[in-house]
């Protein structure tokens, strides 16, 4: 949910109790008002009908006014010298139903006879009060969720741009890029100090990211160097005559040994560097022509394993990516493809709209499908291979957002790499 | 051929310039960016190896010192860093090839010769040895004047046992040197047996010494001794 609704509900839902409390008051404060009104004004009327008495006689009176309003007892001995204040029904006949009366009742003496005098007035319909006083604040408060959702939808969009230009913003950082965010000044001071705090992150997440960098850089000279000594004391080492056969094998021990070490350094440093998206460059490469070359580089070892491969190229496949990764990608694969092939074997590269498929003739299951991808994963737990390859392989699609699969099609493999799923 | 290294790293340095000298190159040492550039600018190499790392100076500004003087001395730049930048930098302001540590003395050793070939030798490019003869621009190979059929990775693979010639040659240096570095070499191993078959037997059957000498389970060496 936006917070944009969120908001709108609570305020809602805020707005709709105020109203409904505000309908309630307003109500009641005009009873009150009303009642006081009716009060004061029959004692107007009490004053000025006790004026007339005096004047005349009962009868009247009461032939002056209409006896729902007015009614005159004489009586013989006055009950009480307080004056009570009552409501009361009386039949209308022209509306033919009871209507509402206030009256007020008091004994008089007037002219020596004790009178029973009621002044009566209509009361206002309170059930027609409530119905009119519902009406409006409904009115009203319709009137208040559409001005609430008019203001919300144009105005809020407005103010919330500059956070919807940072979150843009946001989402296109690319930490390799080596730059800070610059974001702009808006008039509004939460935002201006969120893209302060952004932006202050951003330097900050360089300069580590930066430190980062540094380090695998200088941890891999630091560690290539040494190697470097070792491998080539033992290269000239190898070189001595008069080398028994146990001899040399100790130096080949040792110098495979470093050779792994070196390469395992090589290839951490390599998908780390994938990884930290230090390979920003991007050109348009041709999938076939790449595969192609790597192909023929293996020409021998093909040959050599009595390999036939099958080339489908009925799309040449475009691909925006750093070259170099494109290599390793496609190397990978390929050799992948030949080291586990069988001998005669078949390798099949198809180039689709979007995608490339390799397949390859296999001994059966490589076993753990879905840990193919992982570091340090070999299909063969004897095998000498570093078990980075795919791992490399894996990395370089994540950056680029491709996606790669693999099945197992009868005893064949096949790697399919998505590119993008438009052609 | 006088060759001139410059590396901060003293046992590299030593290992380096010990491996040359057994190919009978005259080697001069210098272990920082100041005696480096003294050197350039005193005497003439035919060849330079720079490390880029140096404590007091990048190595690559030696290049462009160097190229400053026109000379046509060859360039290898060495670098502890697999990085596309520094290479691609070093190739563009003359350094000929980019070497990344840890290498292999043989590579290094075929390098050089291959750039003192391209450099020095304008006239004569090919490639004797004995009875073979190989001329790296047509990629054709002679055995007493008959030539013979060798795949691209083949002919690679013979210019780089004459280069390193009499040198027991791992099977590792071998699959680096024919593939490049980044490729899980440890598997290709015996691939590389049935490589180095196919090219004896093609130089074999074409009348050649079989030069190649099986070295236990380390590698091959190419030689015209016993």
């Amino acid at each position: 949910m936006k917070l944009l609704n969120k908001t709108t509900l609570y305020f809602l839902a805020v707005s709709f109790i105020i109203f409904f409390l505000g309908g309630v008051l307003f109500y009641l404060l005009f009873q009150i008002t009303i009642d006081n009104s009716i009060n004061i004004k029959l004692h107007e009327r009490k004053e000025y009908n006790l004026k007339q008495l005096a004047k005349s006689d009962s009868l009247m009176l009461l032939f002056q006014e209409y006896t729902d309003v007015l009614s005159i007892r004489p009586i013989n001995k006055i009950m009480s010298e307080t004056e009570t204040l009552s409501d009361t029904l009386i039949y209308d006949s022209i509306d033919g139903r009871f209507l509402l009366y206030r009256q007020l009742s008091f004994y008089k003496r007037v002219n020596n006879h004790n009178y029973f005098i009621q002044v009566r007035r209509a009361v206002l319909d309170y059930t027609t009060l409530l119905k009119d006083v519902f009406i409006l604040e409904t009115l009203l408060f319709i009137a208040f969720i559409a001005a609430l959702t008019l203001v919300n939808n144009r105005v809020s969009k407005k103010l919330w741009k500059p956070f919807y230009y940072i979150l843009d913003k946001i989402n296109n950082y690319k930490v390799d890029l080596a730059q800070s965010m610059t974001l702009p000044q808006s008039s509004i001071k939460e935002f201006n100090e969120l893209s302060a705090a952004i932006e202050k992150m951003s330097v900050k997440i360089n300069n580590e990211f930066n430190i980062q960098k540094e380090f695998t850089e200088n941890a891999s000279h630091e560690i290539q160097t040494p190697l470097a000594i070792i491998k080539n004391k033992l290269e000239i080492l190898m070189q001595s005559p008069e080398m028994s056969k146990e001899q040399m094998d100790l130096i080949n021990s040792a110098s495979l040994a470093t050779n792994r070490l070196s390469k395992l350094n090589e290839a951490l440093i390599i998908l780390s560097k994938i990884e930290n998206r230090q390979f920003h460059e991007v050109d348009d490469i041709s999938v076939n022509d790449v595969a192609s070359r790597i192909l023929s580089s293996f020409d021998e070892l093909i040959k050599i394993k009595s390999i036939s491969v099958e080339k489908n190229y009925p799309h040449r496949l475009q691909v925006k990516m750093h070259p170099y990764l494109a290599e390793i990608l496609l190397e990978n694969l390929i050799v992948n493809s030949i080291k586990h092939n069988t001998s005669p074997g078949v390798i099949s590269i198809s180039t689709l709209p979007g995608k490339i498929e390799i397949t390859n003739t296999g001994t059966g299951s490589t076993g753990k499908v879905d840990r193919l991808f992982q570091r340090f994963v070999k299909s063969n737990p004897k095998s000498k291979s570093l078990g980075l390859g795919l791992s490399i392989v894996k990395a370089i699609c994540d950056t680029y957002s491709f996606t790669i699969t693999y099945e197992m099609v009868g005893s064949s493999h096949k790697i399919t790499v998505t590119f993008s799923e438009q052609s | 051929m006088k060759v001139l290294i410059i590396e901060d790293e003293k046992e590299l340095l030593n290992s380096i310039s010990t491996y040359l000298r057994m190919e009978g190159y005259v080697c001069e040492e210098a272990c920082d960016f100041q005696e480096g550039s003294e050197k350039i600018n005193v005497y003439e190499y035919d060849c330079i190896l720079a490390d880029i790392g140096l404590p007091d100076g990048n190595g690559l500004a030696l290049v462009e010192l160097l190229k400053t003087k026109l000379s046509n001395t060859g360039v290898i730049i060495i670098s502890a860093r697999n990085s596309l930048e520094d290479k691609i930098k070093g190739l563009d302001i003359g350094a000929d090839d980019y070497l990344t540590k840890p290498f292999n003395l043989s590579e290094l050793n075929a390098r050089i010769r291959s750039i003192l070939r391209r450099r020095k030798f304008e006239g004569k490019k090919e490639i004797d040895f004995h009875e073979i003869r190989a001329n790296p621009e047509t990629l054709k190979v002679f055995v007493d004047q008959k030539p013979i059929l060798l795949t691209k990775k083949e002919f690679d693979l013979l210019i780089f046992f004459i280069a390193n010639k009499n040198k027991v040659l791992t099977k590792e240096s071998i699959v680096e040197h024919l593939w490049g570095d980044y490729i899980d070499s440890a598997d290709s191993f015996d691939f590389i047996y049935a490589h180095v078959s196919n090219l004896r037997k093609k130089l074999v059957e074409n009348g050649a010494i079989d030069y190649l000498q099986t070295v236990y389970g380390v590698g091959y060496k190419f030689t015209d001794h016993d």
